[in-house]
């Protein structure tokens, strides 16, 4: 019988006595082996997909955030300050003349049409177009010196998201819930919160379970589009609804009598009930309207005169409510492309990057940066992992014949904060110009290897089997990058 | 993969040892030691190569150990010199307590001989001479299972069986799976009744429930063969195509989208479903259908059939951006490894069972396929590309003959009823090379630049050259161009007598594909102010700003015999809402008689109404993009008609005319409509240069190394010559060649792979577990003698799957119950039921789910075969949006299969069901169950308006008598009728709630969702 966790392997591992936890901890005690031994999958109740697993080891972050910008978001307009760009205004690229990037040849070096000024204790220089993030620097801990692999937005947001640039791939929360579980079972472990303005160009890939269970994938909504099916159907009285409810339970009951031995019938039964109890804390946690007035205005979800902004507020603050409430792993998007490509509704600014960043900042950077402050506040940063990350950087010039910057794969910008993480700190850097990284240089991979880590867990040991694969987040690849961890 | 994990015990006992003996040198270098008894080389070395290598070696090192050089024995500590039994080696390769060692993990354990000569080799110092280096084996073409040849198997004990029958073979299958559960002191289970056994054959070879009737049928047959007539009767039904290409549509990851970030549309997949659903229903011999799907082309060219089963190799997802919109070439070249990679990958894995994708960077690191062997495969898929073919030309001809020549007299008609009836002169029609009557084609497009008609999509324009008028061709476009009004000062050129026009104001002077009847490229919507302008009935002059037409009225005047005429249309701003706005005008004569500036998408649509004098010479449409940039700019006018200014009343005679050629025009229209689309398939288009392959280092595309390489199978099968051709071999044929490779009657792997996957299919779980990977990464055979005998008995028929199925489904291993007692004996010792002591129960895949509940609803439309349902609103855009819907319909009531299937926005209802993601290759699919599947189940706009046709249903075909409408609902939905019990508190729940309550609430049962 096919169930939720891989049967086959998890009795392969039991029947030869392996504990996947016991042997990880016995290895970090130890310290006995520099690299451990075998991929070891988490072991999973099939009654309770859900359940709260232990991690490989003592893990410093319980549950996670990622703040994705979608259409990748200009290091050079942003964190990475370059004041030889700066000086260098107008002038060539020095060896770019045949640069033929994604589309097309390259123009002058262009400085950001914001200016930088430094912030907090350590005087990060951060950028205008994100002023009140720029004010949390001290909190943060900035990494300049990523590449990528792929110059493209559907194929960078997978590979951002689920380590490889191909679609099918299961997402980073999905190999978290798989292996971690949740400790709130009756919210969904992984929720994807998708910008206002639609969903991000690699679309569900982005929390797409792959080829892993499907109970892994993301649930998708948002402050203003609810979660789907959740709440009793139109012109059923909630009395109707329960009666349903309670007779089929008899009726799965009685069924089950026919077959003790079916964990997975049982399983089936617990579900309606986990069900029910999810229809009450969903709607609790999806209502924002206990906040206060004060936070809706700090967060900016009452600004009537920009209503996009004050929509992705309330995502943020519904991130918040999530985190608060346990979920493990939540993706906060900002940026989307069904409403419009290249540039548009998202970071992609390829031809008029003033005009169109002038209106993404402000989307973003109240908003976000009310959210870290309110999980600083509350508390929560002390076991939650804020990851921020785009799925690659922009060029240092300026498209030949446009006002915008082409795509850049070989040096870019993410950060993380909170849970286990160095901060004020700043890891690795790109060249004079913010071009390509040059300094502890870094992969998405280490990225990903790092956020394991973070949660406890081990990356190669986090492995599931596909068509002739051990498949990982990290590939064959990556390394914890233990600078940045406290 | 699995690897040399040395258990918990294995560890502390390490542990302890590094401790307490810590840092002697373990191994004795060969100079220390002057002489020894045990030569290394010939005699220990032999061991370890037969035992460890192959998972421990320089390139592998699984448990961080490689027995190459004595490196990581003397770094981890594995061996202590002159002192075995502390050794740590010894503990694992030793067994204890009677179980097996813990290592080799894979294949038999040490001999006590071996054992015994490494251990007096560890105690003599474990000599390792220093220059001695094990590689691995050769790769395990000579050991491994699946690369050997069939196995001629006779089962024991049938010698009193007749001659071989389906009912012989049956108790072939049976005799393996006793013997071996023998072995253990198991036993089958005992026959499931025939209610339940009806149950599983329908849902297993139909998908689709079996009615009360034909379940009482069967149940009060006392036909002792009823059981296989049974087989035979579903067997022949198109019901077991339709659930069984749903099989093998997993393994080719189909989908009628490209994938991707675009997912474009590939509205000419279809074919390729339809083919296989027909191929299955037909039984046509599995190496044929193998054959077609590789080479069909090739080898029948002529069968249509044949051609578009090479659907299969371009069935996965290609990436738009990637190969096309990129202006990268390095971009180009990885986007096209890829794809390379996915097609060979999917051929290899689905035919054979071959994870050759493994050897894509290095040597697969577990079977015999180098990473030359990989490449040499490629090349076998390099000279095709994925894209739309045409079946045949004599296909396509015969086609467009028959479209051209209705079209032509539908044309006709229109234009005698335009006359007659005053309907006007379409201008986007005639844009799209019509004459104003619907004779244009749909979506074609006029080139600002040259005038030249474009087909294609296209994007931003290069080349442009403002104020240039180019001339049409066309009889009633006099011609085109992109404005740049310069602050006013241009004098734009808009008529071919050299008319200009002044005083318009700077535009970007860039410009976005064509003028086009219909929209244009990447259009945000079709739809503005209610009207979706694409649907029957309206058209649209699509017209992206910067770009203008001018349409010679003197042509249109004498077609039309109309003086003065009048110009109705809808002008609106097609773009998105987000503040992006254009210009939009008219002239007549140069002389500007509409002006509409910052026109945007809020503003919606703008009725026109112009009048034309009889003298007027030139009409003029503009578009300019407002000074903002030209993005977005998408200006449409929606039903531009020119009428004639003069009503006219109609005579008698007229009337009778129309009425005539009104009901000619419907025949008309009927007949195109069943010509149906263009016999066009997606599939592999030849390169027109054969390209080089070389191998490419660590997969990369820029670091190709060595010389051009020529095609070859994996050589792992020894018994089959892998040469498929030289250098100049043809694209197509190194394609044959590799399917007579595949299906040569003696690859052992064909047959076994299939065999195994009709198992799988049969009971939830192959008797390779791992039924895309034969391979050492993956499992071996519980029954590997039945495995070989199945498909020693598939060749023997001739391929034919319907004869595998009814062996299978004749034994009574499969006919055995599913349910079992928790204190089973059998748990303790095979709880996984690999040695099939039960049938397994299983929840229907989620396409089952939905077909099924159309089933019991009634509802179902059983219209096969054709074009895919779309249950989503489509909107062209940048990246496409498809926005599902509730399927609420008849069109949308059809078998799952027949979905118009889009990857990259899957449909929520069926993924949370367990849908698998088509960019994968599906092997066996997974079941989850989770709180959110059944708030879908329970919830779900598409479950509860079923529900409520059930219950309709039930109620116009039974009394308003509870107790019926309760024995019927359960009757139909299990196929029996309801215990004393549960028809007492149905009857109560249906008295107090209503009948719908039952209904949703038995869609939600667990006897409904599980076969047993």
């Amino acid at each position: 019988m096919p169930n939720l966790l891989n049967r086959r392997n998890f009795l392969t591992d039991t029947a030869t006595g392996l504990s996947g936890i016991a042997l990880a901890s016995l290895l970090q005690d130890q310290q006995l082996l520099a690299t451990p031994a075998e991929p070891i999958r988490p072991k999973i109740d099939a009654n309770k997909p859900f359940a709260a697993r232990e991690p490989h080891h003592p893990a410093a972050a319980k549950r996670v955030l990622v703040i994705f910008c979608s259409g990748a978001c200009s290091q050079l307009d942003t964190f990475d300050y370059k004041p030889e760009l700066v000086k260098q205004h107008g002038k060539p690229l020095p060896g770019a003349e045949d640069l033929l990037t994604f589309q097309g040849k390259q123009g002058m070096l262009t400085k950001s049409p914001w200016a930088f000024k430094p912030r907090g204790q350590s005087g990060k220089m951060i950028s205008e177009l994100v002023p009140q993030i720029g004010d949390l620097a001290d909190d943060i801990c900035f990494l300049h010196s990523l590449t990528g692999k792929t110059n493209t937005h559907g194929p960078g947001e997978n590979f951002m998201s689920t380590g490889y640039t191909l679609d099918g791939f299961p997402s980073m929360g999905a190999w978290t819930t798989w292996a971690l579980g949740t400790e709130n079972e009756n919210l969904p472990s992984y929720v994807a919160i998708s910008d206002p303005r639609g969903t991000p160009q690699s679309s569900v890939n982005n929390w797409g379970p792959g080829f892993l269970p499907a109970a892994y994938q993301g649930t998708e909504f948002n402050a203003t589009k609810p979660l789907n099916n959740l709440s009793i159907p139109e012109g059923v009285t909630e009395t109707t609804d329960k009666a349903t409810r309670s007779f089929l339970h008899r009726l799965n009951q009685q069924h089950l009598e026919k077959f003790p031995g079916d964990t997975e019938l049982a399983a089936r039964i617990s579900s309606y009930e986990l069900a029910a109890r999810m229809q009450l804390s969903v709607p609790e946690v999806t209502d924002l309207s206990s906040e206060s007035k004060s936070t809706l205005r700090e967060y900016g979800a009452d600004d009537a005169s920009n209503p996009i902004k004050a929509k992705f507020a309330s995502n943020c603050i519904l991130a918040r409510r999530l985190l608060e409430k346990g979920v493990r792993f939540v993706q906060l998007f900002n940026g989307a492309y069904q409403t419009g490509g290249e540039g548009v509704s998202n970071w992609d600014g390829h031809k008029s990057l003033a005009e169109q960043y002038s209106k993404h900042g402000p989307i973003l950077d109240q908003p976000c940066a009310a959210m870290l402050r309110d999980l600083k506040r509350r508390g929560l940063l002390k076991d939650t992992l804020v990851v921020w990350m785009t799925e690659f950087g922009r060029m240092p010039t300026f498209q030949a014949g446009a006002s915008g910057r082409d795509h850049n794969p070989d040096g870019f910008t993410a950060w993380m904060m909170g849970a286990g993480v160095k901060a004020p700190y700043t890891y690795g850097a790109t060249d004079e110009f913010g071009h390509r990284a040059v300094e502890n240089i870094t992969t998405v991979y280490d990225f990903h290897a790092t956020v394991l880590h973070l949660l406890g867990l081990d990356h190669k040991r986090l492995s599931y089997y596909h068509n002739g694969f051990e498949r990982r987040l990290t590939d064959v690849h990556g390394t914890v990058i233990k600078d940045v961890l406290a | 993969m699995k690897c040399l994990a040395p258990k918990i015990r294995s560890f502390a006992f390490l542990w302890r040892m590094v401790i307490t003996v810590l840092p002697a040198a373990f191994i004795v270098n060969a100079q220390q030691v002057a002489a020894a008894e045990i030569n290394f080389a010939e005699e220990i070395a032999p061991i370890f190569k037969k035992h460890c290598i192959r998972c421990h070696h320089s390139e592998n090192r699984q448990g961080n150990l490689s027995l190459g050089t004595s490196q990581d024995l003397k770094d981890n500590g594995y061996i202590i010199a002159k002192n075995a039994p502390a050794s740590p080696l010894m503990e694992l390769i030793q067994p204890r307590d009677g179980s097996k060692p813990e290592m080799p993990k894979q294949g038999s354990a040490m001999s006590k001989a071996e054992t015994t000569l490494i251990k007096a080799w560890i105690d003599e110092g474990a000599i390792w001479p220093d220059n001695h280096v094990i590689r691995p084996p050769p790769p395990s073409q000579n050991s491994w299972w699946s690369y050997q040849p069939l196995q001629s198997i006779h089962p024991g004990n049938l010698s009193h069986l007749p001659a071989p029958s389906p009912a012989a073979n049956a108790q072939a299958v049976d005799e393996f799976i006793n013997s071996q559960l023998a072995q253990r002191n198991l036993a089958r289970s005992i026959r499931a009744d025939r209610h339940t056994l009806i149950r599983r054959l329908y849902f297993d070879l139909h998908g689709l429930p079996p009615t009360p009737e034909a379940v009482q049928s069967f149940v009060d047959d006392p036909d002792p063969q009823a059981y296989a007539k049974l087989i035979d009767q579903l067997l022949e039904s198109p019901a077991y195509g339709e659930r069984y290409a749903r099989h093998w549509l997993d393994l080719a990851h189909y989908a009628d989208t490209h994938g991707f970030e675009r997912d474009r549309r590939r509205d000419s997949a279809w074919r390729y479903r339809d083919y296989v659903i027909q191929s299955l229903n037909d039984d046509k011999p599995y190496d044929r259908f193998l054959q077609e799907q590789i080479a069909g082309d090739i080898l029948w060219p002529d069968d249509p059939n044949a051609v578009v089963a090479t659907g299969f190799l371009t069935a996965g997802p290609w990436d738009y951006v990637g190969h096309i919109e990129t202006k990268s070439p390095k971009l180009r070249r990885a986007a096209r490894s890829l794809d390379l990679d996915d097609i060979a990958t999917q051929v290899m894995t689905s035919t054979v069972a071959m994870t050759i994708n493994c050897a894509r960077c290095h040597d697969h690191k577990l079977d015999p396929i180098s990473q030359k062997e990989y490449y040499q495969l490629r090349s076998v898929f390099a000279g095709f590309k994925r894209g739309d073919r045409v079946i045949s030309d004599a296909a396509l001809k015969e086609y467009q003959r028959q479209k051209e020549s209705l079209g032509n007299q539908r044309d006709l008609l229109d234009y005698n009823l335009g006359r007659l009836e005053g309907d006007g002169f379409d201008l986007a029609d005639i844009v799209g090379g019509g004459n104003g009557l619907g004779s244009g084609t749909y979506r074609n497009g006029i080139d600002t630049r040259s005038a030249k008609v474009q087909t294609r999509d296209f994007g931003k324009l290069g080349n442009v050259i403002t104020n240039k008028y180019a001339i049409s061709p066309f009889e009633f476009v006099d011609g085109v161009f992109v404005p740049d009004g310069k602050e006013g000062s241009a004098q734009i050129p808009v008529t071919s007598d050299g008319m200009s026009i002044t005083g318009i104001p700077t535009t970007s002077g860039q410009a976005w594909d064509m003028i086009r009847n219909g929209p244009v490229a990447s259009q945000h919507s079709n739809e503005l102010g209610g009207t979706d302008f694409t649907k029957q009935g309206h058209s649209l002059l699509g017209l992206h700003a910067n770009a203008g037409i001018t349409f010679d009225l003197s042509a249109i005047r004498s077609a039309s015999k109309w003086d003065e005429m009048r110009l109705f249309t809808k002008l609106g701003y097609f773009g998105a809402d987000d503040g992006s706005y254009a210009d939009a005008w008219i002239f007549i004569d140069a002389e500007k008689v509409y002006e509409k500036r910052r026109l945007k998408r809020s503003m919606g649509l703008q009725s026109i109404d112009l009048k034309i004098p009889a003298s007027a010479k030139f009409l003029t449409l503009m578009a300019t993009d407002g000074g903002n940039g030209f993005g977005m700019d998408q200006i449409g006018f929606g039903d531009p008609k020119l009428k004639s200014a003069q009503t006219h009343s109609l005579t008698a005679t007229d009337q009778r005319q129309i009425k005539t050629l009104r009901l000619e025009r419907a025949r008309l229209t009927r007949r195109l409509e069943m010509l149906g689309s263009p016999p066009r398939f997606y599939g592999p288009v030849a390169e027109t240069v054969l390209p080089t392959v070389r191998l490419l280092e660590r997969g990369d595309t820029e670091s190709p190394r060595g010389p051009p390489l020529t095609p070859a199978a994996p050589s792992a099968l020894a018994m089959l010559k892998s040469e498929l051709g030289t250098g100049d071999t043809p694209e197509g044929a190194r394609r044959a060649a590799l399917a007579h490779w595949i299906t040569a009657d003696n690859n052992p792997l064909s047959a076994r792979v299939i065999a195994n996957r009709m198992w799988q299919w049969h009971f939830g779980q192959g008797l390779v577990s791992t039924s895309s990977d034969f391979g050492a990464g993956g499992d071996t055979p519980s029954h590997p003698q039945l495995l070989d005998w199945l498909a020693s008995q598939l060749i023997a028929q001739h391929w034919s799957l319907k004869s595998l199925h009814k062996i299978i489904l004749l034994s009574e291993t499969y006919q055995q119950q599913s349910t079992f007692p928790l204190d089973h004996p059998a748990l303790s010792i095979d709880a996984d039921n690999r040695l099939l002591w039960r049938q397994n129960s299983r929840r229907l895949e989620a396409e089952m789910i939905r077909d099924s509940v159309l089933f019991l609803s009634g509802k179902l439309n059983n219209k096969r075969g054709g074009p895919g349902f779309e249950d989503f609103r489509y909107q062209d855009a940048y990246a496409p949006i498809y926005t599902y819907i509730t399927a609420d319909k008849p069109e949308l009531w059809r078998r799952s299969i027949y979905r118009y299937i889009v990857r990259t926005t899957p449909d929520r209802f069926l993924r949370t069901l367990d849908c698998p993601d088509p960019a994968n290759l599906t092997a066996k699919r997974e079941t989850t169950t989770t709180p959110l599947q059944s708030l879908t189940l329970y919830n779900n706009d598409f479950m509860l308006r079923q529900a409520s046709y059930f219950s309709d249903r039930i109620k116009t075909s039974s009394s308003g008598d509870i107790e019926q409408q309760v024995r019927k609902a359960f009757n139909l939905t299990y196929g029996r009728l309801p215990t004393a019990t549960e028809a007492k508190i149905a009857m109560q729940l249906v008295d107090q709630q209503g009948l719908f309550t039952l209904c949703r609430a038995l869609l939600n049962s667990n006897e409904f969702l599980y076969v047993d």
